[in-house]
């Protein structure tokens, strides 16, 4: 709760989530999913769902349900390779900045 | 405020950015409320929070393709360091939670706390300011529509705008030279009736005082004389003499009627006329003193 989540972070943790169905997942259904692990606003998404498409790292197609057409978000093998070095990153971050906060 | 009256501020709120951009974010929106549900709707509203808020990070995003360096998403919602107002300090969402609490029931109230200084893209805090309403205030007519059966429209809460300031600027005064200018010929007419007008009073005045001097003269010289002339004759031939002395005697009285009414002329109307003019001409200068004045 107090400590902020960055842009880079923000679209890991999307990436991730968005990772877990092979067949992608919806904006709503994202948007619970990453506040399961951060507090942040429903209005926060929409932002970094965008960007994310522009880089190619998510692409969009719509699926009929429920008699009208819903947007899923979908991760691309770019994205899964920026997932991968997110995943590095936060691995040496993480455990330096957990080093840190042990010493004392 | 309900889903459809929210959407359609949005969308009202988006009609500057690129159609583009504008449809993807509103099918966004419009699909969230979808997927959440009737139930979730006022949930929903209360958490994303104001219109104003989405359509400033929509437009932000649009603008620069949503690659914000400056901008962060903490767990209190969008915050922007370049925006942000040394006079806020960041309230941790702890303490907030003590403030918003008003629904004890609802479980997700640790989620939405947005403080002011959150909001700092330029634009959103202008309309703000503007509006003069905050999210705190935002958030408790959210609530209000879960609780109520009839809920305010959004027109009520935006009454209060401040009116825009008016200034002279350099455009205002351009406008005035041109009009000056467009209306000059006019004003140069005007300005050329009134002057031979006034000459014509002056003149014709003049004139007739001269003509009536002239003929005062005129007849008082005829008349000495025809009565010099008749006395002469009046030794020789006598009623000749008579008649001639009294054609004279009259001229004589004429004379002296135009003679009177020359002094009246020159000692009066001309005087009077310049006087007129005199007066005319204090009239204008007050006239341009007072309209300088007033520019």
């Amino acid at each position: 709760m107090v400590f902020n989540t960055g842009a880079a972070l923000l679209d890991a943790i999307v990436l991730a989530v968005v990772s877990r169905d092979q067949d992608g997942t919806y904006g709503y259904k994202i948007t619970q999913e990453v506040r399961e692990a951060i507090d942040i606003s429903e209005s926060t998404l929409y932002p970094v769902l965008r960007r994310l498409q522009k880089d190619e790292c998510l692409e969009v197609y719509d699926k009929e349900y429920g008699g009208r057409n819903r947007r899923y978000y979908k991760v691309t093998s770019k994205g899964d390779a920026q997932l991968n070095l997110y995943k590095g990153e936060w691995r040496q971050y993480s455990s330096k900045i957990s080093m840190i906060l042990q010493e004392v | 405020m309900n889903r459809a009256e929210y959407m359609k501020e949005l969308a009202y709120l988006l009609q500057d950015v690129p159609d583009e951009e504008k449809e993807e974010a509103l099918q966004y929106y419009k699909d969230y409320f979808d997927d959440a549900g009737v139930e979730n709707e006022a949930q929903v509203i209360s958490e994303l929070g104001r219109p104003e808020k989405i359509a400033a990070i929509i437009r932000e995003g649009a603008r620069n393709g949503y690659e914000n360096q400056d901008a962060e998403y903490t767990e209190a919602g969008y915050r922007n360091e370049r925006y942000r107002s040394p006079q806020y300090e960041v309230v941790p969402p702890e303490r907030c939670r003590k403030d918003t609490i008003e629904d004890k029931n609802d479980s997700r109230e640790e989620s939405s706390c947005f403080q002011k200084e959150d909001y700092q893209d330029a634009s959103y805090r202008r309309m703000e300011e503007e509006t003069g309403q905050s999210e705190d205030t935002w958030q408790e007519s959210s609530r209000k529509y879960e609780n109520d059966t009839h809920h305010q429209t959004f027109a009520e809460e935006g009454q209060d705008r401040r009116p825009v300031r008016r200034r002279f600027s350099l455009l205002m005064w351009i406008l005035v030279i041109l009009g000056f200018l467009m209306i000059s010929p006019l004003l140069l007419g005007g300005a050329g009736v009134v002057f031979g007008i006034a000459v014509t009073i002056v003149v014709g005045v003049g004139g007739v005082a001269l003509a009536v001097i002239l003929i005062a003269v005129v007849l008082l010289v005829v008349s000495v004389i025809l009565i010099g002339v008749g006395i002469a004759k009046l030794l020789i031939y006598p009623i000749a003499g008579i008649m001639i002395c009294g054609a004279g005697l009259v001229l004589l009285s004429i004379g002296m009627f135009f003679t009177w009414l020359s002094v009246l002329f020159c000692g009066k109307a001309v005087p009077g006329i310049i006087h007129m003019i005199g007066n005319f001409f204090n009239f204008l200068s007050r006239r341009l003193r007072r309209g300088g004045a007033a520019a």
